[in-house]
C-alpha cells in the first residue's frame, strides 16, 4: 500500500511537472525576427517609454532627425515660423493614416499634442499659449520665441497618437500611432510584437513581422548574441564583444555615443568649492587608462564635457583635460592644502576627502570609482566609495550632503539638441533627479547663455552661444568629465541594412532587410 | 475529520502568515532611507524622464503623502475586498503582475524539484543500503563540490556547454520548453546534494534499525523487507525535507531568473523592492506567504498518510 501510494505520489508530480510544462511547447519560428533590448516596457505611457516607442519605430512626430541631428519633415512635409518666432505652422502631408487606418488630420494631431504635452518633460517647457487646426495645417502659438521648438517637439513623449489611443480620462491605453512598425501584440514588461505599417508615409518596413525582447542582464544578452539566438541585440558589454565576434552567429557594430561619464562633485563643500581644487583633481585623472580598462578603448578618454558626436557643441580647439599628477600637487600646495602624516591633505581643519556614490547598472561605473580611489590618492585625497542606487544621488543634491558621485549623462536621448540637458544640468534651480548635473554651483552668465540659446531661432546667434555654454564648463569644471561612451550592438550575419544613429534617435528598423 | 481540522487550522495559519509578511514588509520599506516617491518616479518613467514635478505628481497619485498608518489602512480594506491594488511603477493590478510571475515561478520549481528527486531518490537509496560503499563515498565528495559551487556559477557552465559549445538549447527565455531546461537542471543541481544525504541517511537508519533486522529473521529478501516496512518510515523526513526545499523554491530564484531571462516572482519582488513598489511588495508577500503554508500543509498531510500517529502532532 505504501509502495503504492507513493508510486502514485511520484507520477502525480511528474504529471503535473509535464503539465506545467505544456504551454511553452509552442516553437518559436526560424523565420522570426528578433530584437533584443535592455530595458523593460512597463506600459504604454509615453512619458515613460517614448524614446523606446520612437527608436524600435511605433511612434513618430511632425518632424524627425537625420542622423547628423538635423530635422527633416516627418508627417508634416513642410513648417513655417511667424517673423516674431511666436507662431510655428505645419503643413501635413496627405494620406498618411494612422496604425489603425484612420487618416492623420490636423484635428487628431491637435488633440494629441494637447493629450500629452502637460506630462512631458521636454516639450512643456515650450511656452506654448495655444494649439491650433486649421484645414491640413497645424500652428503652435508661444508665448515667447523658443528657439529649440523643432529639436523640443521630437521629445517621444508627445509623439503623435490616434484618438483611439485615450481613454476618457486622457490616459494612454493602446499605442495608435503612425510609425513604420505597429503593435500586433504584447506581453508587457517583457516583449511587444510588431508587424509593418503599410500606410507609413515614408520607406515601409522590409520585414514584415518582429519580436523585441526585453532582457535587463548584459551578459544574458551577450549570450543570446554569442549563441545567434535573435537578428538584433542592443548594448552588448564591452567585455562581451569579442566572445561574440568569435561565435560567429553575429558582429559587433560599435559606434560612439553622446554620452559622458562624469565625477560630479558639490561646490558648495570647503574641498571643491575652489576651481583650482577642482582643476586638480582633474589633472589627477588618468582618463587614457580608465578608458582602456573600464571602456575597452583609451581613445574614449574625455577632454571636454560634451562628446564629439553632438554636433555644433564640441570644440576641438579646447585645450584638452589633461593627466599630470605633479602639476595637480603644485596647485593644491598653492590652495594651502597641506599633506597631513598620513598623506592626506587639510585645510583649516578640513580634510581632503569625500564620499563617492555610484550605481552599479553600468558595471564600468564602480571600477572607475575604484580607479579614481587610487589615483586620488596619489595627490592626497582620500576618497571612499559607496555603490547603491542611482537616486541617493538627487536626493544627496537635494538636501546638500552629497560630496562627490560618478554618473553618466546622455546629451541627446529625447531630444537631439544637448541645450535640453544642459539646461537641465546647469541652468535651472531645480535638481535634476537624473543623477545629473551641478551641485552647489551656479554660473549666471550660463543660465544666461542658455536663455539666449533659447530666444532666437537665428544659427549665427546659437553657434556663439554654444561655445559659450561648453567653455564656461570647461573652465568652472561643475563636473569632471572622464569618459566618452560608446554602444556595441550584435547584428545577425543574415540581416543587412544596419546603421547606427549616432544621436539614438532610431533604430531605422524599417530599412532592415534579410540577404537571401 | 482530523484531516479536514488540520486543513482548517493550517489554511488559518497561511492567512495570518501572509499578513504578517505584509506588515513586516510594509513597516521595512518605510525604515528605509530615501525618498519612496522618488524612487517610484525612477523606476516608473526612468531616470532621464524623471522631474522634480513626476516625482510630486507621483507622490500624490500614490498618497505617499498621507501618514502611514492610513496607508496601510487602505491596503488592508483595500485587500479584504479582494483587491491587491496596482502597480506603482507599472501601474497594472497587482493581482494580473503577481499571478503570471508566480504562475513563472511555480511551473518551474515544480519541474525543477521533481528532477532533483528523480535523481536523488535512486542515488539516495542506493547510497543508503550500502553505507561507506564506493557510491556512497563518491557521492558525499560530488555533493560536497556541487554544494559550494553557487548556483550562478553552474548556470554559466552549463550555457558554456550546452548553448555555446554543443548548441542544444537556447540561451535564455521562457517561451518554449527548450527554455526550461538549463534553469532547471541549475535549479535541480542546486537541491540535489542536500536531498542526497537526506534520503541516504533516512535509508541507513532504517536499514539498521530493529524493525528490519526482525524482517530479516523472518526470511524476507532484503528487497522485500526493505520494500514492505523500510520506504515508508524513510520517506517521512524525505516528505518534510523535500516540502522544504520546495517552499524555498516558492520564493523565487533570483539568480537563476536574472541569467536565463525567466520572468518569475524573485525578480519580480528584487525590482519592486528597488523601486520601492509597495503594493507589489506586499503583494508578494501575501503570495509568498501562502504558497509556503499550502506547500507545507501538503507535506503535513502526505506524512499524515504515512504515518497516521502523526495526525495528533500536526494538529496542535
Amino acid at each position: 500500500m505504501t509502495i503504492k501510494f507513493l508510486r502514485r505520489m511520484v507520477l502525480a508530480t511528474a504529471a503535473s511537472a509535464l503539465l506545467f510544462s505544456a504551454p511553452f511547447a509552442a516553437a518559436q519560428s526560424d523565420q522570426e525576427f528578433r530584437v533584443v533590448q535592455a530595458f523593460e516596457i512597463k506600459n504604454f505611457e509615453p512619458k515613460a517609454n517614448g524614446w523606446r516607442f520612437r527608436t524600435i519605430g511605433i511612434t513618430e512626430s511632425l518632424v524627425v532627425s537625420d542622423q547628423q541631428g538635423n530635422i527633416i519633415p516627418g508627417i508634416a512635409e513642410s513648417w513655417t515660423t511667424s517673423a516674431d518666432g511666436k507662431d510655428w505652422t505645419f503643413t501635413l502631408r496627405k494620406g498618411v493614416t494612422f496604425h489603425n487606418g484612420t487618416p492623420v488630420t490636423a484635428e487628431a494631431v491637435k488633440a494629441s499634442f494637447e493629450k500629452l504635452t502637460p506630462t512631458s518633460e521636454f516639450f512643456s517647457k515650450a511656452p506654448i499659449e495655444g494649439i491650433e487646426a486649421d484645414g491640413d495645417k497645424v500652428i503652435f502659438r508661444l508665448s515667447e520665441p523658443f528657439g529649440s521648438f523643432l529639436s523640443y517637439i521630437i521629445d517621444p513623449s508627445v509623439g503623435v497618437l490616434a484618438p483611439e489611443s485615450f481613454d476618457a480620462d486622457g490616459k494612454v491605453v493602446n499605442l495608435i500611432s503612425i510609425g513604420p512598425y505597429k503593435i500586433a501584440d504584447t506581453e508587457l514588461p517583457r516583449s511587444i510584437d510588431l508587424v509593418r505599417h503599410q500606410g507609413y508615409w515614408g520607406e515601409v518596413g522590409k520585414i514584415e513581422a518582429i519580436r523585441l525582447d526585453s532582457v535587463s542582464n548584459p551578459e544574458t544578452r551577450a549570450n543570446i548574441a554569442a549563441a545567434g539566438d535573435a537578428d538584433l541585440v542592443l548594448e552588448i558589454p564591452s567585455t562581451s564583444a569579442k566572445k561574440v565576434d568569435a561565435a560567429g552567429s553575429m558582429h559587433i557594430v560599435s559606434a560612439p555615443l553622446p554620452r559622458v561619464m562624469m565625477l560630479m562633485l558639490n561646490a558648495a563643500k570647503p574641498q571643491f568649492s575652489d576651481v583650482n581644487v577642482r582643476h586638480a583633481l582633474s589633472l589627477a585623472i588618468d582618463r587614457a587608462g580608465i578608458g582602456a580598462v573600464a571602456m575597452g578603448d583609451a581613445k574614449l578618454a574625455a577632454n571636454q564635457y560634451i562628446p564629439p558626436s553632438s554636433e555644433g557643441w564640441y570644440f576641438p580647439d579646447f585645450p584638452p583635460l589633461r593627466y599630470n599628477v605633479d602639476e595637480a600637487k603644485q596647485i593644491l600646495d598653492k590652495a594651502g592644502w597641506v599633506p597631513g602624516t598620513d598623506g592626506i591633505r587639510l585645510k583649516d581643519g578640513v580634510r581632503f576627502e569625500g564620499l563617492l556614490l555610484t550605481f552599479p547598472q553600468r558595471a564600468y561605473l564602480p571600477v572607475t570609482a575604484e580607479a579614481l580611489q587610487a589615483q586620488f590618492k596619489e595627490i592626497g585625497f582620500d576618497l571612499k566609495i559607496s555603490v547603491g542606487e542611482s537616486s541617493l544621488i538627487p536626493e544627496g543634491q537635494r538636501d546638500g550632503s552629497l560630496e562627490l558621485a560618478l554618473g553618466i549623462r546622455t546629451m541627446v536621448y529625447q531630444v537631439p539638441d544637448p541645450i535640453s540637458t544642459l539646461e537641465i544640468d546647469f541652468a535651472s534651480d531645480e535638481v535634476p533627479v537624473g543623477a545629473t548635473g551641478s551641485t552647489g554651483w551656479k554660473s549666471e552668465k550660463l543660465r544666461q547663455a542658455v536663455q539666449d540659446y533659447q530666444s532666437t531661432t537665428d544659427e549665427a546667434e546659437r553657434q556663439p552661444l554654444r561655445r559659450v555654454i561648453a567653455d564656461i564648463l570647461h573652465q568652472e569644471l561643475p563636473v569632471i568629465p572622464i569618459t566618452f561612451s560608446d554602444e556595441k550592438w550584435a547584428i545577425s550575419n543574415r540581416v543587412q541594412g544596419f546603421v547606427v544613429d549616432p544621436v539614438l534617435q532610431s533604430w531605422s528598423l524599417n530599412k532592415l532587410s534579410l540577404k537571401d | 475529520m482530523a484531516v479536514f481540522y488540520l486543513i482548517f487550522q493550517r489554511l488559518g495559519q497561511a492567512a495570518l502568515v501572509a499578513f504578517v509578511l505584509a506588515t513586516l514588509s510594509f513597516v521595512f520599506i518605510q525604515i528605509l532611507p530615501g525618498d519612496i516617491a522618488l524612487r517610484i518616479t525612477v523606476a516608473r518613467v526612468g531616470i532621464d524622464q524623471a522631474s522634480a514635478l513626476e516625482v510630486e505628481r507621483i507622490r500624490e497619485q500614490a498618497s505617499l503623502s498621507r501618514p502611514m498608518l492610513l496607508q496601510y489602512a487602505d491596503w488592508m480594506r483595500s485587500v479584504a475586498t479582494g483587491n491587491l491594488g496596482r502597480s506603482f511603477v507599472s501601474d497594472r493590478p497587482v493581482s494580473e503582475e503577481l499571478v503570471t510571475a508566480a504562475g513563472y515561478t511555480f511551473r518551474l520549481a515544480i519541474i525543477a524539484w521533481v528532477l532533483s528527486y528523480l535523481i536523488a531518490l535512486p542515488i539516495g537509496i542506493y547510497a543508503g543500503l550500502r553505507p561507506n560503499g564506493f557510491l556512497d563515498r563518491m557521492t558525499a565528495v560530488l555533493g560536497a563540490t556541487l554544494a559550494s559551487l553557487p548556483s550562478f556559477l553552474v548556470g554559466i557552465g552549463l550555457i558554456s556547454v550546452f548553448v555555446l559549445m554543443l548548441r542544444w538549447f537556447p540561451p535564455a527565455g521562457y517561451r518554449t520548453s527548450a527554455h526550461l531546461v538549463l534553469p532547471a537542471v541549475t535549479l535541480a543541481l542546486s537541491l540535489l546534494p542536500a536531498s542526497v544525504r537526506i534520503i541516504r541517511n533516512a535509508v541507513s537508519e532504517v536499514r539498521a534499525s530493529f524493525y528490519m533486522t526482525f524482517a530479516r529473521f523472518k526470511g524476507l529478501t532484503r528487497f522485500r523487507a526493505f520494500r514492505d516496512h523500510g520506504v515508508r518510515n524513510a520517506a517521512i523526513p524525505v516528505v518534510t525535507f523535500a516540502a522544504l526545499q520546495l517552499a524555498f523554491l516558492m520564493d523565487g530564484f533570483v539568480v537563476v531568473e536574472t541569467l536565463f531571462n525567466y520572468p518569475g516572482l524573485g525578480e519580480a519582488l528584487v525590482k519592486a523592492l528597488l523601486a520601492r513598489d509597495i503594493p507589489v511588495i506586499m503583494g508578494c508577500s501575501l503570495v509568498i506567504g501562502t504558497l509556503y503554508a499550502i506547500v507545507n500543509l501538503a507535506a503535513d498531510l502526505v506524512v499524515v498518510k504515512l504515518d497516521p500517529r502523526r495526525m495528533e502532532s500536526a494538529v496542535l
